[in-house]
Formats: structure tokens, C-alpha cells, sequence
């Protein structure tokens, strides 16, 4: 009798939005320049859907980013373009698969794609590749929970706009927060997040950037 | 299933409560002048209700709705297990169900098990911890178990249905005492005074009251909130008052009455929260008293040692080694959601 509960799987689906004020900076590589935002940050959207341990969720998020100065060169198979004074939108999608191996601590793969377009000027970026990454929550209260998640992508692609593959990169992100649980349903939450990319251009120009955030968040969830 | 070895219940009792029938201090300090205090086995001669000591103890802490209505409370299983730690060590009750985190119906099923197995002179003590709810358009009340469902009064336990399976586990037995620490838990019963004085706490009381059935009620509050923790005690103010008076008491024999009017002034005293006590209403009440027996009760110049007293056991089981069976769910994993992790 007292085991009926507890033997039916929980699903959960989450519905979530996020709110980044980030900063983009990094250089160029051998005969470029470095370059940082000036101001920037994105605003996300995410849906995920839990089952007992494991969890699968869908999350994209754009913003722009603004260099007054120097910016991220442009690559082409051929062509390598400075670029200056110029406004990036950045655009993120990652569809990921978890579970948790352990009560509060979970493995996930992230097949994550970045879209870097340079407003205003014919040229776009997309760096696409498979990460996979950690992630686990410490409850502190009833109210309260810290979370954080640390992940990287050995190798994606970069292509340009017309498709043609121009380079090769790596990825790591690092995430840290709390969740403030205002009830069964509804929470907020708030935390860092730290990307790094290092690219890898045909022409054997290494590109690296590193986005530093401060986000804010909620979350409505329930259970079907 | 009824039990039929029950029936031969060894008696309440003992020296002490014979000498209580001038229940005078100065009796049994007459100890010093060689009167001997010691157990007593005849149980044909004692007037007092012969009947065993059953509890159905429920306490409820983590609520599962995801509605976010019912939040977990905190100190309904810490008060539930005191309770049935209390009643058990001092209280002679040698049959308790402790239940923890009870479901509708776990809650239902459990009432049904314990009408099964009571018998007519049993005493039997139903102790609810966990929330409450009261429909203001109907002035209905609620015990709300863990697996309510937001608004949805139709997963909650009407006061109608407790009352009805009080009543028919009061129809089985002598004396029954519902005490409910949950908001609103007053609009289960309805007031009514047995008109008696301190003075009139005499053997002779003991004995009509005893012999009286009866279907009492103590509640946490009428209809209004009651808190969660005292003062950071681990209790709710009403059990903090309740486990204070029943270890404190040092009668051998105690009423509901005595013990509620204590319990109803401290909190009162203490908190923003009127406890009430009563009859359940239409359950067969006959103005008898559930009556406590304190274990060990001291008395003034005798060695606790000689002071003996023993409430009715179940013959043929050990008392003390299986006197609580708990019923416990396994700790709910509190539902945590984080932020899906992103690269």
C-alpha cells in the first residue's frame, strides 16, 4: 500500500526563461586583434521534460553583442576579413539528453549550436559540435538550492554562411547558481556563466573568446 | 479482525489505585507509616474500565502536491512520534499505529483497521498532525492528507467521514479520544461541558466516568490557522502544550477534561490560538471520560520502586517489545528543478 506512490514514475515538464547580461571578449590570433563587447547579453526560452532520472530539454537564446572597436575577424575558406565597429547577434540552441546517475548529480549530452551573424554586413558563423557535461544541485533548505553544470565540446565544426566548413573549435561552459523555490510551481533563479570558445581556422589562425554572463531566470514546472 | 484473546485483559492496577479511592497525597504518604504500596493483579474488584489502550498516531510533513497549495510542514512527524513514544513509555498504551505521511487512503484504511480490532472496553486515542482546511462557503472542514490535490476537496477527508469513522470505532468501544492538531480542526466537534470541578476528581468520579461512554475531541484550534513550531521546539504549539501536560502530570489517573483545559489555558496563554475540547457530535457520547493512567507517577517519601502501576495488555504478546508499529513512507524526495544545464 505505502509503496504505490513511489513506484510510478514522476514526468515533470518545465517551461523556463532566461535573461543574460553578458560581456564578449577575446582575440583574434596571430596578426589580429583583441577584442571585447562593450555591452551585450541575450534573452533565452527552454522547455524541458523530466522522467525519474533522466531528462531530455530544448533551450535558444539570442542577443547581441556590441564592439565599438575591434570585433571577432571573419573567416572564409579563402579569406580571413577584419572587422570593426559592429554589432553581433549571437544565437544559441542546445538539445540535450541527461540522467541522473546519482540522486543530485547527472551526466548530459548537449548537441550545441552557435550563430554568430555580424548585423549589417553579409556574414554569418556557425559553430556546431556534441558536448557532453555534468550537472548537480546541493539543497540548502526547503526554499533554496545551488546548482551549477560544467561541460565541453571536443570538437564541433565552424562553417560560414554559405555553408563551406572553415575551421574546427573546442568549447567549455561553466554555470553556477541558486534556485529560490517560490512554491511547488514556480521558480526563480539566478547565477554566472562562462563560455570559452577556442577556433581553429583553415588557414591555422586560432581564434579563442571567452562570454562572461550574469543571468536571471524562472521557471514554471509541474508534473503530469 | 477482532482479536478474541483479548478479552482476557489483565486489570488496571494496583495498590495506588485502590488507595486513590481517597485519592488523597496523604494516604499514600502514609507509606512513611507502613502501609506498603505494591501492585495489586485483581482486576475483578476494580471499578475502573478494564479495557486496553489503543492509538492511531498520524503525523504529515511532506505534502505532494504540485499545485503548491499544501507546502510541507515540519514538526507533524516530530509531534506524531512524541506523541506515540509518550503514550507508550508512560501511558500504558500497548497497541499504537504510528502514521507518517498518510495518504487519504492510508488514513481511511488505517481508521478501518483500528474499528476491526478494538473491543468493547478498549480505550482508543486518535491523534491526527498535519494540515487543515475549512470551506468558507459551506463551513465544511478538512483533514488534508499528503496526496491532496490543490483545491480539489474531493481528495481531501471531509470532517463528515472522520466523524463517521470515529463514530463507528466509538460504537466498538468504551471510550474514544479524537485529538486533532491541524487548522479549523474545531469545526469537527461541538462543545459541551461535563460540568466538572476540580473538587469533583474523586475515585468515586473516576469510577462513574469511567464506566460512561465516551466520544471526546480535543482540538488544535476552532476555526482558525494554527502554527506550525512553538518557539522552535520541533512542536506545534497545541502538541508542545499536550506532550508538556502528560509528562508533567503526576496523577495516576487523568482526564480529558483536566488534561484539555490545561492544554486549551497554556496555549491561549502563549499563542494567538484557542484550542477547544468537546463531544463528537451524534458518535454515542454518554458524558464518560477517556481517562489517562500515568506509569510513573511518583509519590511523595516511597521509593519509585514500590510504586507500581498497570494499565490492560493484549495477554500473550509482548507489550513493550511491539507496542508501536509505524507505518512510515519513504522520505519524498522534495521535487528540486534547476534550470536545464547548457553549454
Amino acid at each position: 500500500m505505502l509503496c504505490i506512490n513511489n513506484a510510478l514514475a514522476e514526468q515533470r515538464l518545465t517551461f523556463g526563461a532566461k535573461l543574460l547580461a553578458a560581456g564578449w571578449n577575446g582575440d583574434n590570433g596571430a596578426g589580429g586583434s583583441d577584442f571585447e563587447s562593450d555591452e551585450g547579453g541575450q534573452f533565452g526560452l527552454n522547455i524541458a521534460y523530466k522522467v525519474d532520472r533522466f531528462y531530455t530539454g530544448l533551450n535558444f537564446q539570442r542577443g547581441a553583442y556590441n564592439f565599438k572597436n575591434d570585433a571577432p575577424d571573419k573567416f572564409t575558406p579563402s579569406a580571413r576579413v577584419s572587422s570593426s565597429n559592429v554589432k553581433i547577434q549571437q544565437s544559441d540552441l542546445d538539445l540535450l539528453v541527461g540522467y541522473y546517475f546519482w540522486s543530485q548529480v547527472s551526466l548530459f549530452a548537449d548537441i550545441k549550436s552557435v550563430t554568430n551573424n555580424w548585423l549589417d554586413e553579409p556574414y554569418k558563423q556557425n559553430f556546431l559540435g556534441l558536448g557532453i557535461g555534468s550537472s548537480g544541485y546541493i539543497p540548502l533548505n526547503e526554499k533554496w538550492t545551488l546548482f551549477g553544470s560544467f561541460g565541453f565540446i571536443g570538437r564541433g565544426e565552424i562553417r560560414d554562411n554559405d555553408d563551406n566548413k572553415v575551421g574546427e573549435g573546442t568549447s567549455w561552459a561553466l554555470e553556477a547558481g541558486t534556485v529560490y523555490s517560490i512554491n511547488e510551481r514556480h521558480f526563480v533563479n539566478a547565477g554566472i556563466k562562462t563560455r570559452k570558445y577556442n577556433f581553429e581556422y583553415l588557414d591555422n589562425t586560432k581564434q579563442d573568446y571567452t562570454i562572461n554572463a550574469l543571468f536571471i531566470g524562472y521557471n514554471y514546472s509541474f508534473a503530469l | 479482525m477482532r482479536n478474541p484473546i483479548i478479552k482476557q485483559t489483565l486489570g488496571i492496577v494496583v495498590a495506588m489505585l485502590c488507595f486513590y479511592s481517597s485519592v488523597s497525597h496523604d494516604v499514600l504518604a502514609a507509606d512513611s507509616r507502613g502501609i506498603t504500596i505494591e501492585k495489586t493483579v485483581n482486576t475483578q474488584g476494580s471499578n475502573i474500565n478494564r479495557g486496553v489502550y489503543r492509538a492511531l498516531i498520524i503525523g504529515n510533513n511532506q505534502y505532494q502536491d504540485q499545485q503548491g497549495k499544501w507546502q510541507s510542514l515540519t514538526t507533524a512527524i516530530t509531534d506524531a512520534r512524541e506523541v506515540a513514544r509518550l503514550l507508550a513509555e508512560q501511558y500504558g498504551f500497548s497497541d499504537i499505529k504510528l502514521l507518517e505521511n498518510a495518504t487519504r487512503r492510508d488514513v481511511l484504511f488505517a481508521l478501518e483497521d483500528l474499528a476491526n480490532r478494538s473491543l468493547k472496553n478498549d480505550n482508543v486515542l486518535i491523534y491526527y498532525a498535519g494540515h487543515g482546511f475549512l470551506d468558507d462557503e459551506t463551513n465544511k472542514g478538512f483533514w488534508v492528507p499528503v496526496d491532496a490535490d490543490g483545491d480539489d476537496h474531493t481528495t481531501f477527508l471531509r470532517n463528515s467521514t472522520i466523524r463517521d469513522e470515529v463514530s463507528s470505532i466509538a460504537s466498538r468501544v468504551q471510550h474514544t479520544l479524537l485529538i486533532s492538531d491541524s487548522c479549523f480542526s474545531g469545526s469537527l466537534l461541538r462543545t459541551a461541558s461535563r460540568g466538572i470541578t476540580e473538587a469533583d476528581y474523586t475515585e468515586k468520579y473516576f469510577e462513574k466516568v469511567s464506566n460512561k461512554k465516551s466520544v471526546q475531541i480535543m482540538a488544535a484550534g476552532g476555526f482558525e490557522y494554527v502554527d506550525d513550531d512553538y518557539r522552535e521546539s520541533g512542536h506545534s504549539p497545541f502538541t508542545y502544550f499536550l506532550i508538556n501536560e502528560l509528562k508533567t502530570n503526576n496523577s495516576p489517573m487523568f482526564t480529558v477534561s483536566q488534561l484539555s483545559g490545561n492544554v486549551e489555558r497554556a496555549v491561549a496563554n502563549n499563542v494567538d490560538q484557542v484550542p477547544e475540547s468537546g463531544v463528537l457530535q451524534g458518535a454515542g457520547d454518554e458524558l464518560g471520560e477517556f481517562i489517562f493512567i500515568k506509569m510513573d507517577v511518583a509519590v511523595e517519601g516511597v521509593d519509585p520502586d514500590r510504586v507500581k502501576v498497570e494499565v490492560n495488555v493484549i495477554p500473550g504478546e509482548d507489550a513493550r517489545k511491539d507496542t508501536i508499529i509505524i507505518e512510515q513512507k519513504p522520505p519524498l524526495t522534495k521535487q528540486k528543478v534547476v534550470p536545464i544545464p547548457t553549454l
